[in-house]
């Protein structure tokens, strides 16, 4: 039970952080955006990002290397899932790589991208050099009194919490516009449906009468 | 100490270690002269907010730079904007629920353009994350322990905060769903009406149209 409860907790703690931390951008039609990282080669380069409205959900990516050569680039459509799109790149070169988000295929709409950006020198998000002299500091830290342990359990749980709240609150959100949407839909075609039918029953009419007006033998009448 | 509580322990420490290493929210990138960049952030009401950033002129013109930031309401749209020197904080409390575009640029006081081309790291925190302790703790006179206290007391008002915040959205979207609802009702039922009285408009009419011309 303890080390099925401790799993969630770290796992909450990872999902949470990807969009816990990301910042949002609205990037107009027919523009694109880049923001940079610094790195001093060989390290990784992490980029998550979704969209969370405008159109079908779709921005194209472009990562470029300080020379200026692509290393990765993708059209991304997030219309059906909606987590977060997870990339890692090994940076092998020192400088400024680009993160660009391009919205110049769309024509009209408007999207809203969350993302984060980040280098480590570690894959798994770390840039603790590994020594052994880290497991040492663990076990001197377990020298913490029960009290402000318990209240460090405790701020950690607030935060993986607020975490949760918000992604939660983006996927609302992306939910609620699928629904506004889908009631301008219905409104629309309503009346356009009643417009229709009640169009077609006068041509129906009017043009009945035309033809019986043109039968060469109701001339005169 | 028993074997569950030892895990504890040693899971607590690596969650701490992990957090100690993750970043804050923080984004960089280039501004030429007289260009904006704005980010959006949604809070709830009562949050504070803050938004700290660092430029730096890379192509050292020398001319002096200010940077300017506007942070624009939710509804109504009302901006505030206010000018400052390259490595400053802005701090704000959000008055409303609802999304703030916060929009950085430059701001140069000379006539010319310079070309100049600053480079902007922005950090924006909001809530919990962007109160500074430390100057909590000296206010307030605040033992370690009370100050850990206080972090913690002030992490569940954010989640409190937040669940509030929700409940509202919540009850917005159920007066849009239900209106709807009606709506599409109401519009039924007329529009079999509207087709009753067409077809009925629509025979009569041809009836008394055959009637004149004296074909029935």
């Amino acid at each position: 039970m303890m080390e099925r409860v401790s799993v969630l907790r770290v796992l909450l703690l990872v999902i949470g952080i990807a969009l816990a931390f990301s910042v949002s951008v609205q990037i107009e039609p027919r523009t694109k955006h880049c923001y940079y990282e610094k790195s001093q080669g060989n390290e990784w380069l992490f980029v998550d990002f979704t969209v969370t409205r405008g159109g079908l959900l779709d921005v194209r990516l472009k990562v470029t290397d300080p020379r200026g050569a692509s290393v990765h680039e993708e059209l991304h459509i997030f219309q059906e899932h909606t987590e977060n799109r997870e990339l890692m790149f090994h940076t092998a070169f020192e400088g400024t790589y680009s993160i660009c988000f391009d919205n110049e295929m769309s024509r009209f709409t408007a999207k809203v991208v969350r993302f984060h950006t980040s280098v480590h020198r570690n894959q798994d998000k770390t840039d603790k050099v590994k020594t052994s002299k880290d497991k040492k500091e663990l076990l001197k830290a377990e020298h913490l009194k029960p009290v402000e342990q318990s209240i460090q359990e405790t701020q950690q749980t607030l935060k993986n919490i607020h975490d949760e709240q918000l992604y939660m609150r983006t996927r609302e959100q992306v939910h609620r516009d699928t629904q506004e949407s889908t009631f301008r839909r219905v409104y629309f075609f309503s009346f356009l449906e009643s417009a229709v039918l009640l169009g077609m029953a006068a041509f129906q009419i009017f043009q009945l009468k035309r033809w019986f007006e043109n039968q060469p033998s109701m001339r005169g009448f | 100490m028993k074997k569950g509580e030892r895990r504890g322990i040693v899971l607590s420490i690596v969650v701490l270690y992990l957090l100690c290493v993750v970043p804050v929210r923080s984004v960089l990138f280039y501004l030429n002269e007289g260009e904006t960049k704005c980010f959006l952030e949604e809070v709830p009401e009562h949050t504070l907010m803050l938004v700290n950033f660092n430029a730096e002129d890379v192509r050292n013109t020398g001319s002096p730079l200010g940077i300017t930031v506007s942070v624009q309401e939710p509804n109504s749209g009302a901006v505030n904007y206010q000018t400052f020197g390259l490595v400053n904080k802005y701090a704000f409390t959000s008055e409303h629920n609802g999304e703030y575009k916060i929009c950085i640029g430059s701001n140069s006081s000379s006539w010319f353009g310079t070309g100049a081309r600053l480079e902007v790291h922005l950090d924006i925190e909001s809530g919990a994350a962007a109160t500074d302790y430390s100057a909590v703790a000296k206010a307030d006179h605040l033992s370690s322990m009370e100050l850990e206290i206080k972090k913690m007391v002030d992490l569940a008002e954010e989640v409190m905060n937040e669940q509030n915040y929700q409940r509202g959205r919540e009850v917005e979207f159920e007066d849009v769903v239900f209106t709807t609802n009606s709506r599409v009702h109401w519009w039924s039922v007329i529009q079999t009406i509207l087709f009753i009285v067409s077809a009925v408009w629509q025979i009569r009419y041809l009836r008394s149209y055959f009637q004149k011309k004296k074909l029935i």
